[in-house]
């Protein structure tokens, strides 16, 4: 299924480093592949499918962009596996997107994490403080035992949902198209 | 991350900013434990809407919702949209509740969405009112994200 453009040699860091999707971790993992690039150039070529879609290598493209290279990097074309295949934009069901994504049932699990997290957020900022459930709350509570309340929810939730959202694998929507790279950002 | 819409987002986070940073530290009734500013006129940002950190704060979600294209960040953002721009609503509702008469007033000089009744005559524009250190907060807050989001989210925002 593959076909090759450019050189391949083995690159002894890059993909280890990408195992991980987790927007926490890639930070740093890019700026490790930064500095492996700066050391021994780019010693491994990126998967693309003939559309011109990245499939594997977005931590080197990343690393790239943040050294600001502008020069052609190398690609291995992996020919019949076009969006039509779902091996770029569609569902991860391929074994290169398993593969590269490392996708399990932690996965699915962190997934379930950040939108349990999005309800309670929205929630008690939306459903508690927004409605008269804050009224009903201040009279049980006091309005200072209310606001002491409140604000040690609201911390819980805010710290739950960005690291809930920082450990959710990494599912494209409508991020690769037109060249984008898969990396989140806030 | 879409590579094309990088440059707008790059537009579009200096209003953000603007509204986040002049709404936090601008006196306004619809802040915590402000209600009792509701009969003083509106002033600053609060000319331009009566919720300038809630739109900030949407319109900075709304930016990276777009951006970003994945599930993960559809959710996060999403929600922050969510819980930002009904929020506005709803304080409105609870500050109607509160306040009663004195509320509507204030609510007929100012709106939600910003710049709409400055449009609709109700009210007008002075940009002196915001105060020369909190446009220049806002701006240093501009620059310290755009030249700090690579080495601090991992993600530069300038497009490839």
């Amino acid at each position: 299924m593959a076909g090759r453009t450019g050189r391949a040699v083995a690159d002894p860091t890059a993909d280890t480093l990408c195992e991980q999707p987790a927007a926490s971790q890639r930070g740093r993992y890019i700026k490790r592949i930064a500095a492996s690039i700066l050391k021994w150039g780019w010693t491994s070529p990126v998967l693309a499918d003939e559309h011109g879609g990245l499939i594997a290598g977005h931590c080197r493209v990343a690393a790239g962009a943040m050294l600001g290279l502008t020069v052609p990097i190398p690609v291995i074309v992996a020919h019949g596996c076009g969006p039509e295949a779902h091996c770029l934009c569609g569902e991860p069901t391929s074994t290169l997107r398993a593969a590269e994504h490392g996708f399990s049932h932690s996965g699915e699990r962190a997934v379930l994490s950040l939108l349990l997290a999005a309800l309670f957020f929205t929630g008690i900022h939306l459903g508690i403080a927004g409605t008269q459930m804050r009224d009903r709350a201040i009279g049980m509570l006091g309005e200072k035992g209310y606001r002491v309340a409140f604000a040690i929810a609201s911390v819980i939730g805010l710290v739950w949902f960005v690291a809930a959202y920082n450990r959710a694998p990494y599912f494209v929507t409508w991020g690769c198209s037109n060249g984008g790279s898969r990396l989140r950002s806030s | 991350m879409l590579e094309w819409w990088k440059p707008v987002a790059i537009i579009l986070m200096l209003p953000a900013s603007l509204l986040v940073v002049v709404g936090l530290t601008t006196p306004n009734p619809t802040s915590i434990a402000q209600e009792g500013r509701v009969r003083q006129p509106p002033q600053g940002i609060v000319r331009v809407t009566r919720h300038p950190f809630l739109t900030g704060v949407g319109l900075w979600a709304v930016v990276h919702l777009i951006g970003n294209g994945d599930v993960a960040s559809l959710v996060f953002f999403a929600t922050w949209a969510i819980v930002a721009l009904a929020g506005t609503v709803s304080i409105d509702a609870k500050r109607r509740r509160l306040l009663g008469g004195a509320w509507e007033p204030f609510a007929a000089q100012t709106s939600i969405v910003p710049f709409a009744a400055i449009a609709a005559g109700r009210n007008r524009f002075i940009p002196r009112e915001i105060g020369l250190w909190r446009w220049a907060i806002a701006l240093l807050a501009y620059v310290l994200m755009l030249f700090g989001h690579a080495p601090i989210v991992g993600v530069s925002p300038s497009p490839v």
